[in-house]
Parts: C-alpha cells; sequence; structure tokens
C-alpha cells in the first residue's frame, strides 16, 4: 500500500505489535465488533475504548479505508489521505485538521504499545463514509449517493429528493397513514443537506442507518399522508420523485349562492348520495386527500354544517357530508375549473319515459338537469345518476335489449333523492350525452354510446381481396373511393373519437394494400372516423355489408373482372341411398331439394343464365364430386341447395353458410342469398354462417349453402311439401343470384370527394 | 507419442458422442401427456334449443377410462332441462385411440344411420363431440370415425376427413352475472 520505507517500517511494526495484541487478552477491545459494508473487521482494526470512543489501529483503518498513512516521528503526527482529503491528527491532541478545516475529537490519537491509534468515528467520517452503533456494534458503510435537499414542486403533489444519483429505493408501508418512510439505500445526507419539506402540513425526520446501509426519509403529518399507494414512487432527472395526491384546500359558500369545493389540483368526478335523517348529501371525491381547512360556512338558505372525513385510504376518497336544510336541493355545476366542484341549489325533478333505440337511451326530466354519467369497465357499464330524482310512477323499472351493444337497462331509486339508471353493456364505450327543453318546458336527454373499433383484417384469395372492419355496435358508413393514389375510405358516424385506437393495432398492409391509417373527417357538420386503405392497384370494389351494422366488409378484386360468362351450378343436397334429413310424415330433403333447384334452373334459364346440376335425378354424388363437377365447368357461382333439421321441432328457419375463411369471395353472395331468402319466403332469419362443408370449402368460385327451412319443423314440413312454398323458394333463389351477378358486374363506384384527413 | 494422439482421438470422439446423446434427450419429442386419471370435473357440450349454439354442462367422471367415460357421457344427453342431446340413442363408442395429442373418435354406424341430418344437427353433433372431447386434457384435435373407417361426412356437409379442434363461435357466449346495487 504504502511505498515508501517509513511505511514499510511502520507496518512491521504494527505487525509485530498486533502478535503481541492478539496474545494479551487484556488488551482486547472484548465487546466491540466493526462492520464494514456488513463485513466483520473487528480483528482487523483491533479496536480500544476509551470513554465510550472507540479507537482503532490507524494502519488497519487506512489499508481498509484505501488511504495513504503517513508517520511523522518528530512531529508526532498521523497523516490520511486519498485524493479528496487529507486527515492529520496529533498523538494526545483532540485537535485534528480535515483539509484546511481543524475539529475536535471526543478522544485523541495515541499510541498505545508503540501503535498509532486513531478515533474511528471522526476519521471515517472525516472521509464521508457512514457510520452506526448499535449495542457494541459499529457499522461503517460508504455511502454511494448523497442527498442535498428535499422539497415540494408542483403545489404539494410530489416529493422530490436530489440526490447525486439514484441507489436502490422503496416505500416501506406504514401501519398509519399518517406518515410514510422513503428508504434509499447506500445513501447519506449531504452536509448541507435542506428540509424544505416540514410545514404546516408535513414533518420530515431522516435516519441513518450504517447498519443496514441505508437512509430512511420518515414523514408524518396531521392528516392522513395523501400518497399514491399505487405506484407513486418514480425517477426524474436522476431525483427521486414520490408523486402525492392532490389535496382539499378550501369548502365555501359562495357569496353567489353556490358550494365550492377546491382543491390545490384537478379532482376526479365524485359519486354523490342523498339520504334522509338528517337530510344530508354525501359527496366521495375519489384520490383526494384531506387537510386542515376553515369548515365555518357563510350563512345560506340550503346547507346546514360541513364534515369532512379521509372516507377511505386504498384506494383515497374524500368524503364530504353536506347538511342539508329543509327542501334544499343541490346539483353539479358542469363546466367548472378541473380543482373545483360547485354545487348549486336546484328544484326536485322527475324523471321519466325511459327509451331505447339501437345505441342510444333516452329519458325526459322535469326540470333541467345534468345526470352524472359513469362508464364503467369491468363489468361494461354504463351508470347514469340523477340527483334530486323520483321516478315517474309510469316509468319502466327495466328494458330489456339484447342487441349489439347493450344487454338490459335497470333503473333503481339509488337513495331518497336519486334515480339511476344501469346500462348493462356488451363492451364498455363513450357516451355523448345531449339535452334539449321540450314544447311542454320538460328536458329530453339521450345519451348515444359510442362505438369502438375491434378488428381489421385482411383476407387473400385468389382474384380478390376480402376487408373486413368490425366495430362494438351498429353504425351508419359509407365508402369512398379516390383516385392519386387509389385509395379506399371507410368514413364512420359515431364512434368514439377521443379513444379510438386504444388498444388497438392496425393489421400490416398486404397484397395491393400499401398503407392503412386512421384520421377524424368533418363530413357534413359530423366529425367521422375514418380508416384509408391506400393502394397500388384498383380494379374494382364490391360493399358486402348494409348500412348501419357492426361489420363492414369489403371485397376488392386484385384483377380485371374478365366477361362474366353466367354459369351456375346448383347442387341439390343428398340423394340415392342418401335422403338427408327425412321429416316425421316420411318427407325427404333429397327430393324436396331436387325439386326447389330443378325450378330456380328453370328461373335462371329464362334469365339467360347457364345452369349446370350437379344432379337432376334421385341419385348419389359425393361431395367431392359435386364441388369437382364446378371446378370442371367454371362455374362463376355455385348453390348448394338443402333443408335443415333439428331435434327439437319448433326449431325452424332459413340459413346460409360460406365457407370458413372465404369471406373476400364468397361472404357477399352469401348475404345476398340470404335476404333474397328471408325476404321471399319469411322464415325465422338464423343468419349467415360459415363452416367446413365440402361443398363450399372445394369449390373454386364463390359458392354458398343454403338451408331451406326444417323437415322437423311440422309447419315447415307442410310448406315444403307444397309446390308453392317450393317455387317461392326456387324464386328466391333466382332473384338472388341475378341480384349478386348485376352487382358484381356493374360494381360500385363513387366519386373522388374532397378527402380531408388529420 | 501415438499412444497419446490416439487417447485424444478416443476422448474427441467420446465428446461427440455425449453431445449427441445430450442432442437425442433434448429434441426427444416430449412424451404423449398422461390420461388423467382419479374423479375428475369435465364440461360437456350440448346443444341450446334453437340448435344454433353450444352450452358447457359440468359433469364428475371416475376417471378409471376418462376419455371413455366423458364421451360416453356425453352420448348419454344433458341433465339440463334447457340443454338437447347431440348424439342419436344407441350410438356406441368402438374405440378411442389417442396419438400426438389428436383423438381418433370411432363410433359405431348408429351415429350416422340415426342422424337426423340438416345441416343444423351435424353442426351440432360434430362440434359438441369436437369441443366436449378437445376441452379435456391431452386432447388438442379429434378424428371422427365410423364402424373403424374415416368418413367422408356424418350428414352431407361437414368435410370430417378433416381433423377437428375447439370451436369457440359455436360455444353460447354466456352472460356475465348481473349483480345489483
Amino acid at each position: 500500500m504504502s511505498g515508501s520505507k517509513t511505511g514499510e517500517r511502520i507496518m512491521l511494526g504494527f505487525f509485530v505489535l498486533l502478535l503481541i495484541f492478539l496474545a494479551s487478552p487484556a488488551l482486547q477491545a472484548g465487546e466491540i465488533s466493526i462492520y464494514y459494508h456488513g463485513e466483520d473487521i473487528t480483528e482487523k482494526l483491533a479496536p480500544e475504548e476509551d470513554g465510550g470512543n472507540i479507537l482503532v489501529q490507524a494502519r488497519g483503518l487506512a489499508d481498509l479505508l484505501d488511504l495513504e498513512l503517513e508517520w511523522q516521528e518528530a512531529l508526532e503526527t498521523i497523516t490520511l489521505e486519498n485524493s479528496d482529503d487529507t486527515l492529520i491528527l496529533m498523538i494526545g491532541s483532540n485537535y485534528y485538521q480535515i483539509n484546511s478545516r481543524t475539529e475536535s475529537s471526543g478522544v485523541p490519537a495515541q499510541l498505545i504499545d508503540e501503535t498509532g491509534y486513531v478515533p474511528l468515528e471522526e476519521v471515517v467520517r472525516g472521509f464521508g463514509y457512514l457510520t452506526d452503533e448499535e449495542e457494541g456494534e459499529y457499522y461503517i458503510f460508504q455511502p454511494d449517493t448523497r442527498i442535498h435537499e428535499a422539497y415540494w414542486s408542483t403545489e404539494e403533489q410530489q416529493l422530490v429528493l436530489d440526490m447525486d444519483k439514484i441507489t436502490p429505493y422503496r416505500i416501506n408501508p406504514t401501519d398509519d397513514s399518517y406518515s410514510i418512510e422513503i428508504e434509499i439505500d447506500k445513501a447519506a445526507l449531504a452536509d448541507d443537506f435542506i428540509d424544505n419539506i416540514s410545514d404546516r402540513n408535513f414533518t420530515l425526520r431522516v435516519r441513518e442507518s450504517a447498519n443496514e446501509a441505508r437512509l430512511r426519509f420518515i414523514i408524518s403529518s396531521q392528516n392522513p399522508i395523501p400518497y399514491r399507494r399505487d405506484g407513486g414512487i418514480e425517477e426524474r432527472a436522476g431525483n427521486l420523485v414520490v408523486n402525492f395526491l392532490p389535496m382539499l384546500v378550501n369548502v365555501s359558500w359562495d357569496s353567489d349562492d353556490f358550494l365550492e369545493i377546491e382543491a390545490n389540483a384537478g379532482m376526479k368526478r365524485p359519486e354523490v348520495f342523498l339520504y334522509d335523517n338528517p337530510r344530508r348529501m354525501v359527496i366521495d371525491i375519489p384520490d383526494l386527500m384531506l387537510s386542515e381547512v376553515d369548515l365555518e360556512l357563510d350563512d345560506n338558505d340550503y346547507v346546514e354544517d360541513v364534515r369532512l372525513s379521509q372516507f377511505k385510504e386504498d384506494p383515497v376518497v374524500l368524503r364530504v357530508v353536506l347538511e342539508l336544510k329543509e327542501d334544499s336541493y343541490l346539483g353539479i355545476a358542469e363546466d367548472v375549473e378541473p380543482h373545483k366542484l360547485v354545487f348549486y341549489p336546484t328544484e326536485e325533478n322527475v324523471v321519466g319515459n325511459l327509451d331505447y333505440r339501437p345505441g342510444e337511451i333516452s329519458f325526459v326530466t322535469s326540470t333541467e338537469a345534468k345526470p352524472e354519467i359513469f362508464s364503467l369497465r369491468e363489468p361494461p357499464r354504463l351508470v347514469i345518476n340523477m340527483l334530486n330524482t323520483t321516478r315517474d310512477n309510469d316509468m319502466a323499472s327495466s328494458l330489456e335489449i339484447e342487441d349489439d351493444m347493450i344487454k338490459e337497462i335497470r333503473t333503481s331509486r339509488f337513495d331518497s333523492q336519486t334515480v339511476r339508471l344501469v346500462a348493462e353493456l356488451k363492451e364498455s364505450s363513450g357516451y355523448n350525452w345531449q339535452s334539449v327543453e321540450r314544447e311542454d318546458g320538460t328536458f329530453l336527454h339521450t345519451i348515444q354510446l359510442e362505438n369502438r373499433l375491434r378488428d381489421i383484417a385482411i383476407s387473400q384469395q385468389a382474384q380478390m381481396l376480402g376487408l373486413r372492419i368490425q366495430l362494438s355496435g351498429e353504425a351508419e358508413y359509407e365508402v369512398r373511393r379516390f383516385t392519386h393514389p387509389y385509395r379506399i375510405a371507410v368514413d364512420i358516424s359515431g364512434m368514439d373519437l377521443e379513444n379510438r385506437l386504444d388498444d388497438f393495432e392496425l393489421p400490416e398492409p398486404e397484397g395491393i394494400i400499401d398503407e392503412i391509417r386512421t384520421g377524424i373527417i368533418i363530413s357534413g357538420g359530423e366529425r367521422k372516423f375514418r380508416i384509408v386503405f391506400e393502394l397500388n392497384d384498383y380494379h374494382s370494389h364490391q360493399l358486402l355489408t348494409d348500412t348501419p351494422s357492426s361489420e363492414i366488409m369489403l371485397s376488392l378484386s386484385t384483377q380485371e373482372i374478365q366477361e362474366f360468362e353466367n354459369i351456375v351450378v346448383l347442387d341439390p343436397g343428398h340423394g340415392g341411398f342418401d335422403p338427408g334429413a327425412v321429416s316425421p310424415n316420411g318427407l325427404n330433403e333429397s327430393e324436396v331439394v331436387l325439386d326447389i333447384s330443378l325450378r330456380a334452373a328453370a328461373l335462371l334459364e329464362d334469365r339467360g343464365f347457364d345452369v349446370i346440376m350437379t344432379r337432376n335425378d334421385d341419385s348419389f354424388i359425393s361431395l367431392y364430386e359435386r364441388a369437382e363437377i364446378a371446378n370442371r365447368a367454371g362455374a362463376e357461382i355455385f348453390v348448394s341447395v338443402h333443408s335443415n333439421a333439428a331435434t327439437r321441432s319448433a326449431v325452424g328457419g332459413l340459413e346460409t353458410y360460406y365457407g370458413r375463411g372465404r369471406e373476400s369471395d364468397s361472404y357477399y353472395l352469401a348475404r345476398t342469398m340470404q335476404n333474397s331468402m328471408v325476404n321471399k319466403l319469411r322464415l325465422t332469419d338464423r343468419g349467415v354462417k360459415t363452416d367446413r362443408f365440402t361443398v363450399i370449402r372445394e369449390t373454386e368460385m364463390p359458392a354458398v349453402l343454403l338451408e331451406i327451412g326444417f323437415l322437423s319443423n311440422p309447419e315447415e314440413e307442410r310448406l315444403l311439401g307444397s309446390s308453392s312454398f317450393r317455387e317461392r323458394a326456387a324464386e328466391s333463389i333466382a332473384e338472388g343470384i341475378q341480384k349478386y351477378r348485376d352487382s358484381i358486374l356493374e360494381g360500385e363506384d363513387y366519386d373522388a370527394g374532397k378527402e380531408r384527413i388529420n | 507419442m501415438l499412444g497419446k494422439k490416439e487417447l485424444t482421438r478416443a476422448g474427441a470422439i467420446l465428446i461427440v458422442l455425449l453431445a449427441l446423446l445430450l442432442i437425442f434427450l433434448v429434441m426427444r419429442p416430449d412424451p404423449e401427456p398422461p390420461v388423467p386419471t382419479g374423479e375428475q370435473e369435465v364440461e360437456l357440450y350440448f346443444a341450446t334449443p334453437d340448435a344454433m349454439y353450444l352450452q358447457p354442462e359440468t359433469r364428475i367422471v371416475p376417471g378409471e377410462d376418462f376419455y371413455y367415460e366423458v364421451l360416453q357421457e356425453l352420448i348419454a344427453g344433458p341433465q339440463e332441462e334447457d340443454l338437447v342431446r347431440t348424439i342419436p340413442e344407441g350410438t356406441e363408442i368402438r374405440e378411442i385411440v389417442r396419438e400426438n395429442e389428436t383423438a381418433y373418435l370411432d363410433f359405431n354406424h348408429i351415429l350416422r344411420d340415426q342422424h337426423p341430418g340438416g345441416s343444423a344437427g351435424e353442426r351440432m353433433t360434430v362440434y359438441s363431440i369436437v369441443n366436449t372431447m378437445t376441452a379435456v386434457p391431452g386432447i388438442q384435435q379429434v378424428y371422427i370415425l365410423i364402424e373403424g373407417e374415416e368418413i367422408e361426412t356424418l350428414a352431407g356437409h361437414l368435410d370430417l376427413t378433416l381433423n377437428y379442434t375447439f370451436n369457440y363461435d359455436i360455444v353460447e357466449k354466456e352472460n356475465e352475472e348481473q349483480q345489483d346495487e
């Protein structure tokens, strides 16, 4: 360590003496143990106690702390130094010099049996180490960081610890909510540490613990500490920042006759309850902390008294209780500054005429009132509270709805003065509230649920590219085509524009799609959500869905559609040894569907179609053969005709299937055929479905399978047995095919309109 | 000197062999997951009355011949009144073979011959078997066989030469429990 000759000699001397010390138990300090960064180094330092102070061997300490040691015989001084600090001690003197300062120690440096001893505390601290003593155990550690200041930033909402660098830290749980403890490892207070935390509300105590090599900041208050318990500590610019919640700063009755609650930062929307005996309004404000505020309200006709409490601490809720005077009603004012809540005198209200139209809830109140509306995520639900309100006697207590967006709406008398409407949603939704005064002086409220984007999918088939946009609920939309560059824009009304892309990732562009982007456009005074598909090639496109709908499907041709040759394959299901479904009275599906198909073929031929039948009689053809017939013929449309069956005789209706994954080339045909059947045959619409049926899977052209009625249903069995129904079924098939063919050939084209996107 | 060279070579060969053994051990396909034994709670998928969806019904099987018991319970039909059986009475299981988490379920001819037909009915039958059997541990996909043979279809629509995995679309979404304020 020391290169000098003197140093070597001294070291040798120390070493010899050390052996003597070890051999002589009388001289041992017995009770004292010294730890350096947790390691027991008592032996190395051979400590001696002198009047409560600890002396240690200068050499051992110098080795440990990596210091240069010099012994000047003539002056009897010990010099210890490193690159930053120099400390000089004189044997027998309580004064020592650190750099240019002179300090005094509890005990002087001494020579014990020719060995230099120095006071531990002074030397160790002088070189910037932290020490801690506990029942004869002495701890030394070197802090990695120093804390210079603790202060509040942004209106007492953030506590900042200004430190050299961040070391491991944590907030220790405390039993009471009136204090918090911030623990920082390997940290020490700087000599010039400033406490700018302690004030009227808070007191800061700092505990250094060399034992555990850490520092603790304990902040306590008269009130629960507004620490944001869910992850309220963070690092910023090398400093530690502890986030606190907003705090109440004022409750007052304004001379303009309203009650104002003020915080030092924006507040969340409170929940408000009204109770009787005594009449009182309870206002629960989330994430707001209590503080000392003056509760003497100016004289007024509405509020008798105010009480405050920290109602909950995890999560934090501040409760304000207003004792109301007789016949006084208070409502929450809207459009006030975010850090204020204003309650103004109002009248008693009556609500009625609860109604629902797709995506829109409406009701009527007797006076002007702004309902409180909460949109919950789990469970997805819209809660509408109307204060100072009673239910009209004839108001429905619940509405069963069950559509794309909503399951049901319930009403309840939530508390003595609040009516609550709860709309159970299919998924959480934003909303738009509007209120208009009607001619009779009452107010009509409408709450429109906002729609969300659920999925955008691209599927590629031969010559076609399918786009499928799924929304959380039904929406009006428009598809527009633009050129230079080619692009298709889908403009959707009534979307949640604020959170439109929350948790949503646009798919990767593929095929003729170069880019997908979204934005908001203003069209006809309405802000709409626009999805743009930029294309590198365009031939024609087909909108496969109606508006309004919760599903928007488009099919884009990736090649020029050649002349349509009008080749249609009709495929009567079953036949031969396979009768298909058999009705209770013995009517066979194979026979019914053959007759319907033959009738449809005749109608189609009249319309100029070239019809190929997979079977003309009661013969068996395998499923793969049927598909093969259509593929070989180069058919443009394949329609398989079936009748259904189920275990329960009450089941009935119409279904159309398309092949799984064949949205882009077959869904539109399926939709068209199902619509045509439903309109013409007036049976239950069981919808368009998709599955892995062989004939609609193996065919290479747009293909569908129709299920016309249930042979297991007595009423539908009767219909399927009748010529008139079979003829109508055949007509619905021919008309559907015609409509599909026409729209494919004509395509849909939109004039390029003005596009504004942001 | 020569002896040392040979020794080195022998050592190298040994190392290569050990490495190969290690690779073999690591690359070896996972053994088939075990067949559950002992009492098991299983979900059997039955048809809703409108033959549109499937809904699970919970049943406990003793777990002595697990897959057989599950399928047998499915054949026996639902206990809940508002669910409908999906497999014709008289259907018997001939054999269940499992290989690489694929189950080959072999039924007697009754499954096909007594089937009421129709796309709706066929889908209920096939997916009630598929969903029930792929919802239990150890089976990912299912082939349906009749009298030991692969079949083109059960009732003239679904392609049963393919294997089937759990069908989520056909399972009726349960309404969440409605809690009241």
